[in-house]
């Protein structure tokens, strides 16, 4: 008799070990009411303390847990908790989970985890994912999702790059992109021209497809797609833009070496994200970092690609969760928070949103190099490892311009007819 | 005796399962864990081999009628094989016959590099003579017992131009990993390797000969010391005992490591994917990445199926014929 109890207990005691084991490993974590705010990731806690309570509209209507994942780095991220902080104050009931996952491996983990009715309610990710989304099916139509008042305070050109027929696949919450860096105390003068920057003589430019494709358009002439999706790139124009960037000096492929060169004070110029502004302006000195206009060349001027950053919510949130994403979404693109994460010694993030004053010189200095630049076109995915293969078969002598454009145009073309370029 | 066969009925089936039923339960709840976990993804990417299921297709679910009308792929026969076969698919730098002629250099170019390595310095370390030898095979088996993208990506930052420490030891300026050229530091025969091919090989074989070595370690132990006195008794030379003592006593134990490490080279995705990413321009891409990134970067899930169909007879084939030629699976008779 004492046996059996002693075995049925013992059966309970392994049953409770399962189901603990069992119950997730969810990084969840409650807001306290009354206290600081604190949000989990993945990779460790961080926490943030002391944050207003005393404004704290203490709204009990929202419930539910949301799951967030992004690939913000460093700087960005402690904006990012301080976003998620000031959403806390309005709605302490509402959890976060949230995870860095690498930008390289975001899209494919989230893909594959919507699909399965698992991962985030709510992402951060490249606009030009959305295609893919879309076309899987795993995100909400944010039209008739979130309040018109809040959409109509977007930026109408960024509005526009998440827009599909009638359906806006996420909705764009940064600009991001490219520009030219200087390091004052190696190049006290901008730049006018192309000449200049060779002449400059320490410039560690990057060519990677990302990186150079929007000198086709503004330095030659060109274009990457036609509104079909198809090549258009391998012309003479092409050419010139290949000729143009094998004359970058020192240049740098798709690495962080140019950025690890420029931090070190070992290199004046490069080409690179305005999302590395507050690493940079750590590394040299806020005051001796500058974002300059594109110098000219030739037959035009130099550009970067100006791209918009997205928050979607998946099709597999439901119910308070829900609820608690859409809300969260409105007040990620609101200007309070959007004044958060334009603070420029944190994320240092363009607004993508109107009624949001940029005044730090450095954001100012990228807003004016984004003018120069160009919208980044809206093409398949399978472009981006097929012209970095056109561009360094080229680089590497392996190929002329021409036999390079044609071999990647011919590859792209046939992807893009056979649908496999989404 | 004959009589006897005769005589003797056997069982019937239902007999026999009926005295079976016993062991079938105790197979059971591993049997079917088998099947859901095993067999059944097994099947369904054979399925998936023959159809053109994309990123548009992932929410097709088998047991929910409700997405197949909307989600189910389109069959597309043998269409996938032959696209893979005839390098047909949507990568610039994807040549099947470059791919798998690599692999397999690769992998018997690691594996000479392996053996040799491995049962040298176990040989060495087996010698009364060398001190701290129990040290030094320590030591030596901490590349083993890293884990292997752990070696790969410190490895890949050595590599480094600019920042890695191998140009800075040897205060040179080589871009081993450089994604443009495929010129690599010898002509001739071997100018079809770039440098980042080096690179690879270089890591690897310093990451597979600790197996090796361990394994003719344990097989050395095993020989018997009055073989060899026996043998210098007969006046043999220091080659002749390897040769004739050596060689004939731990190769029961190197076949099978042999056969095991070709097929873990043949399939070394960490040292490939972390340091050269199978650069340049897919030079030392070899079947199991190519297959990781038809998934990861092209999202093209029915031929990544099929592509893994395909290395897994090429495995097959070479397992069959390295079996039929070391008679690994045979008993061995010392007599």
């Amino acid at each position: 008799m004492f046996a059996k109890r002693g075995a049925l207990v013992a059966l309970i005691a392994i049953f409770a070990l399962v189901v603990a084991a069992c119950g997730g490993t969810s990084t969840t974590t409650t807001t306290e009411a009354s206290g600081g705010t604190t949000t989990t990731e993945a990779m460790g806690t961080t926490t943030t303390e002391g944050m207003a309570t005393t404004t704290t509209q203490a709204m009990a209507d929202l419930t539910g847990t949301i799951t967030l994942w992004h690939a913000w780095k460093d700087t960005e991220i402690q904006s990012l908790n301080e976003v998620i902080a000031g959403f806390q104050a309005m709605h302490p009931n509402v959890t976060f989970d949230v995870l860095y996952v690498p930008f390289d491996d975001l899209q494919n983990k989230v893909t594959t985890e919507w699909s399965t009715g698992t991962g985030p309610a709510v992402l951060i990710g490249a606009t030009d994912w959305a295609s893919s989304f879309l076309d899987a099916d795993l995100i909400y139509d944010m039209k008739g999702l979130i309040s018109q008042d809040v959409i109509d305070t977007i930026n109408p050109a960024a509005l526009g790059a998440v827009t599909y027929g009638d359906v806006y696949a996420g909705l764009p919450e940064t600009l991001k992109g490219v520009v030219m860096f200087r390091n004052k105390a190696l190049v006290p003068d901008a730049p006018a021209t192309f000449d200049d920057v060779l002449a400059a003589g320490n410039a560690s430019l990057e060519r990677g497809f990302f990186f150079s494709m929007a000198n086709l358009v503004t330095a030659c002439d060109g274009q990457v797609a036609d509104a079909d999706g198809m090549p258009a790139f391998n012309t003479d124009a092409g050419v010139c833009w290949l000729e143009l960037l094998n004359q970058y000096p020192s240049p740098t492929y798709n690495t962080d070496d140019d950025v690890d060169t420029f931090k070190a004070g070992q290199s004046g110029i490069i080409i690179d994200g305005t999302w590395n502004i507050g690493a940079l302006s750590d590394a040299i000195g806020v005051e001796n970092l500058a974002i300059d206009a594109w110098p000219k060349t030739e037959n035009g001027a130099m550009s970067g690609v100006v791209q918009t950053e997205s928050i979607y919510i998946t099709n597999n949130t439901t119910g308070d969760d829900l609820d608690a994403a859409k809300a969260f979404v409105e007040y990620f693109l609101s200007s309070e928070a959007q004044q958060i994460l334009s603070d420029s010694t944190k994320a240092a993030h363009i607004p993508a949103v109107s009624g949001v004053e940029v005044t730090d010189p450095l954001l100012a200095g990228a807003v004016s190099a984004f003018s120069g630049g160009i919208a980044q076109p809206r093409f398949g995915g399978c472009y981006w490892g097929n012209m970095d293969t056109a561009l360094n078969s080229y680089f590497g002598g392996e190929a002329t311009a021409q036999e390079a454009l044609q071999n990647a145009a011919d590859v792209i073309g046939n992807a893009v007819t056979a649908g496999e370029c989404s | 005796m004959t009589v006897a066969r005769v005589g003797r009925r056997q069982p019937s089936v239902w007999r026999r399962a009926r005295k079976s039923l016993g062991p079938w339960a105790y197979v059971a709840p591993a049997g079917v864990i088998m099947a859901v976990i095993s067999f059944f993804p097994q099947a369904f990417q054979i399925w998936m081999a023959f159809t053109n299921f994309t990123v548009k297709n992932l929410r097709f679910n088998l047991f929910n009628p409700d997405t197949w009308a909307k989600f189910a792929p389109s069959a597309v026969g043998f269409d996938n094989f032959v696209r893979i076969i005839k390098s047909d698919l949507p990568i610039s730098t994807y040549d099947f016959p470059r791919i798998l002629g690599w692999n397999l250099s690769w992998t018997f170019i690691n594996l000479i590099f392996h053996v040799s390595l491995g049962i040298g310095i176990a040989i060495a370390l087996n010698s009364r003579r060398v001190f701290f030898r129990r040290f030094y095979r320590a030591m030596f088996v901490i590349p083993w017992a890293l884990p292997a993208y752990v070696s790969a990506l410190t490895w890949a930052n050595m590599y480094n131009k600019d920042f890695g420490a191998i140009n800075q030891l040897f205060h040179t300026n080589i871009d081993w990993l450089g994604q443009g050229s495929v010129a690599g530091p010898f002509g001739g025969i071997l100018s079809w390797l770039p440098w980042a091919a080096y690179a690879v090989i270089i890591a690897n074989v310093w990451l597979g000969w600790p197996f090796m070595m361990v394994v003719a370690t344990g097989a050395l132990q095993s020989i018997p010391h009055e073989l060899y006195e026996a043998s210098r008794i007969d006046g043999a030379s220091g080659w002749q005992q390897f040769r004739f003592v050596t060689m004939p006593l731990i190769r029961p134990a190197m076949v099978p490591a042999i056969m095991l490490g070709s097929i873990w080279t043949f399939n070394q995705f960490n040292v490939i994917y972390f340091i050269s990413r199978g650069g340049p321009l897919g030079r030392t891409e070899i079947l199991i990445t190519q297959a990781f990134k038809l998934v990861y970067e092209n999202q093209l899930y029915g031929v990544a199926a099929a592509f893994s169909i395909v290395t897994f007879f090429i495995l097959l084939i070479i397992t069959l014929i390295q079996n039929r030629i070391t008679r690994a699976t045979e008993s061995y008779d010392l007599a």
